[in-house]
């Protein structure tokens, strides 16, 4: 029994590492590489932390292996188990090496959490040039633009802007578009209960707090519609806060905002509503006879 | 402490094996049985049919099933202006038993426009057109699918095969059924309708309710109530103030949300699964309207439970006016209820048409200070009345929304103060120094709010008295509020910009 019992306890890690390397192959994996350049230093740093586990599990779990049997094998005698109790040397060892692996592992990421949690490190020309205003609410996300025409020269110009809407300011909802390329910043506020901004393929995860306007930098590296959720529970319509960012090129993004722009400001007469925003299901009524064609 | 572990370990494994098994077991029934059938959503019946008189009740209730079904079965009736969607089939090869997998060739019928996702046809009506099951008496004299006998019961795009099975319904009714044969043709009906309820019944239906009458579980909690379709009324249109909505409004409301309210953007729905929704929630619309405009006529009878008991009162026969009902149910009323859905269904067309939608005559107005000040003259004037609910700032604190109202329809004035909407529900003029647009902020937007009115709303239409001059004013007037110098900046209280670097993770 005291064998089935080791080979039991033995066997659990090595299914658990198996399927570990099997799973990438059958595309059961992390959601595909980050596209955006925080998100890959992000995912080096999560590499990093799993290559440290994986070998601290795999050691611990061949040391336990060896235990077990050991104990299993020198038990089978009339002997019995030699109860010890105190290593001073073994305690300080596994003390001071995990203690160091923190360590080093705290340190290490300073430089990624401080790029992108430390709103003085974001370059200057992106802190001035705000792409958007998200605003979360149960359960959809509003956004406002500021006019392409919009230029910032200070900070305080930008904490302006978000205390008080101007008017020509650009509104959408649910879809955020942001230009590729450069690190952009937009600031996050909600209208009522806690919600999170997350994007996971940028690895761009932020809450929203009630009163505080939070500012968020990343880059997309490459066009196109990214999945955008809201990753805290904010009450029964949570799964409704499904969104899309769409990451396009500097000229395409701009011609988006000017699209916009004459969508919000049509008088249904001058011809600024060109762009029609919401392709509609024609069908007009049916003719009559349908019921006999039908026989 | 372990020694009774050590002395019997044979009867601790012999015990949570049993655990195990029961457990697993059980998990296992669970399983393979899921949680059952889930039940059927069953329409609800309207609180004016529950006024009338039993007899009466029950005469619009089985003409409702008749002429609309049940809400995963509906019936296709020909005469609403409603895209149930339609294909015509023919089977390509001959198959064993009836509910076989037959490969077949489907033809969308060129009426039928609704985007949809074609293979989704799992669940729509069918009816055999030729063949050994076809059915001659499929339709009646209105257009009404009456033998709702079979329906999809899945359907394969890749390889074009399709299962037919009995509607569940009259399941086992059918006596021997005829395998399908190469060449018998047959009609997929109500697809779109189907798709339409089966999106509803997920997104929209714990707000807006299986009827569509706002009553949904999730719809009570909130102080703005959800849209009741079944006046047929919807608060932002692009139509004149007597049409009803058009397709491309209900598009938009679902896709942009409203907001300052409970409706939410559905913006990632596709063409496919919103013209669908739309057109389900348009035919619930009309149910729903059919139904209230049956028991009015009922009541201009004076059929409601009250008016019997009253006519019994004033020393009329309860026999007598029952046999007077069943006359007026067997002779008048299939006439009555025939004129009714022309009605209805006339105003939903007429609601498409080019001259139902409101277009400004001129482009609007520069908007300079001349104009918002002309527009802020009209705003107070004796013509518009605008600050009579608006407020003389704009903030929907006018003098009307302390008054007491007179009751629709009658002569008798609220006992409580302020405005209501046509479903009974206080209402609040906008505050329009909020920002917040309801029914959008294009200029376009609130031009049609003031020259069609807001339906179903105390705000009452300008179009007539209004010259397109003067609403443009106003339009630059009320657009300039939220950023006029002093109040009704739209600022979120307590907000404060945050000095410190982003906290929290998620």
């Amino acid at each position: 029994m005291k064998r089935f019992w080791a080979s039991v306890f033995i066997l659990w890690p090595i299914v658990a590492v198996a399927s570990g390397v099997i799973s990438p192959t059958m595309h059961w994996w992390f959601p595909g590489a980050a596209q955006s350049p925080i998100g890959q230093r992000i995912d080096d740093l999560f590499y990093m932390i799993l290559i440290i586990v994986t070998v601290v599990f795999i050691g611990t779990q061949i040391a336990m292996g060896y235990v077990l049997l050991r104990g299993a094998r020198d038990t089978d005698g009339p002997g019995r188990a030699l109860f010890t109790h105190g290593s001073h040397a073994l305690e300080v060892i596994w003390t001071v090496v995990p203690s160091g692996v923190l360590l080093f592992i705290a340190f290490y990421q300073l430089d990624t959490w401080a790029a992108y949690r430390v709103k003085e490190n974001y370059p200057m020309s992106s802190r001035l040039a705000p792409i958007a205003e998200v605003t979360a609410r149960q359960f959809e996300w509003r956004i406002r633009y500021p006019n392409p025409t919009r230029k910032f020269q200070t900070l305080p110009e930008v904490d302006a802007w978000l205390r008080k809407p101007e008017p020509d300011d650009l509104y959408a909802v649910n879809e955020l578009h942001v230009p590729t390329g450069k690190p952009i910043v937009i600031h996050l506020r909600t209208s009522d209960v806690q919600h999170a901004f997350f994007v996971p393929i940028l690895r761009i995860k932020q809450d929203a707090v009630p009163g505080l306007v939070i500012p968020i930098i990343f880059e997309v590296l490459k066009p196109g519609p990214y999945e955008w959720v809201c990753a805290e529970l904010c009450g029964w319509g949570h799964y409704k806060m499904k969104a899309r960012v769409q990451a396009d090129p500097k000229d395409d993004f701009e011609a988006y905002l000017k699209g916009l722009e004459r969508e919000q400001f049509d008088d249904g007469v001058s011809g600024h509503g060109a762009k029609k925003a919401t392709p509609t299901a024609a069908g007009e009524q049916k003719p009559e006879g349908v019921a006999q064609a039908a026989k | 402490m372990f020694s009774g572990l050590v002395s019997s370990p044979a009867r601790l494994a012999a015990v949570s094996a049993a655990k195990l098994g029961l457990l697993s077991s059980l998990v296992a029934v669970l399983a393979v049985s899921g949680c059952g059938e889930s039940p059927q959503p069953k329409f609800v019946v309207g609180e004016s049919t529950l006024k009338l008189y039993r007899p009466a009740q029950r005469a619009v209730e089985a003409e409702l099933v008749k002429d609309f079904g049940e809400p995963n079965r509906p019936v296709v009736w020909q005469k609403l202006p409603v895209d149930f969607g339609a294909f015509d089939g023919v089977v390509e090869e001959t198959a064993q038993n009836f509910s076989d997998p037959v490969k077949i060739k489907l033809t969308r019928k060129a009426d039928s426009k609704v985007p949809m996702a074609a293979e989704d046809l799992r669940g729509a009506g069918l009816i055999w057109t030729s063949g050994a099951n076809s059915d001659a008496t499929a339709w009646d004299q209105k257009g009404r699918e009456v033998h709702l006998d079979y329906e999809v019961e899945r359907y394969d795009p890749e390889t074009s095969k399709l299962a037919v099975r009995v509607t569940p319904a009259i399941a086992g009714e059918k006596g021997k059924l005829d395998p399908p044969k190469a060449g018998d043709k047959f009609t997929v009906l109500g697809p779109v309708l189907q798709q339409g309820h089966k999106l509803y019944m997920t997104h929209c239906e714990h707000c807006h309710g299986v009827s569509g009458d706002g009553k949904g579980p999730t719809g009570g909690y909130f102080d703005i109530k959800p849209r009741d379709y079944r006046l047929g009324r919807f608060k932002f249109t692009s139509t004149k103030s007597n049409d009803r909505a058009r397709r491309d409004d209900l598009v938009r409301t679902i896709r942009q949300g409203i907001p300052g309210t409970y409706m939410p953007s559905f913006l990632l729905f596709t063409d496919e699964e919103i013209g669908p929704i739309v057109e389900y929630i348009r035919w619930l619309a009309i149910r729903g309207e059919f139904e209230e405009k049956s028991d009015a006529e009922f009541a201009n009878g004076q059929y409601t439970a009250d008016d019997v008991s009253q006519r019994q009162k004033g020393g009329e026969a309860r026999e007598a006016i029952e046999t007077a009902l069943e006359n007026y149910i067997k002779s008048e009323y299939p006439g009555v209820a025939d004129d009714l859905a022309d009605r209805i269904g006339g105003s939903w067309t007429a609601a498409e048409q080019p001259d139902a939608l409101v277009t400004p005559k001129i482009a609007r107005t520069a908007d300079t200070a001349d104009s918002r000040e002309r527009g802020r003259k009209l705003f107070h004037s004796d013509t518009a009345k605008c600050a009579q609910c608006h407020g003389p700032a704009g903030k929907g604190d006018g003098p009307q929304t302390e008054d007491y109202q007179v009751i629709l329809g009658t002569n008798k004035k609220r006992t409580v103060p302020g405005l209501f909407d046509d479903w009974g529900n206080p209402i609040k003029p906008r505050d329009l120094t909020s920002g917040i647009y309801r029914g959008g902020r294009r200029p376009l937007d609130i031009y049609r709010r003031i020259y069609s009115g807001i339906k179903g709303t105390p705000m009452p239409p300008f179009g007539t008295a209004l010259k397109d001059e003067e609403i443009w004013d106003i339009v630059n007037y009320a657009m300039s509020l939220p950023y006029g110098s002093g109040s009704g900046v739209p600022e979120v209280n307590q907000s404060k910009i945050a000095s410190a670097s982003p906290v929290g993770g998620g």
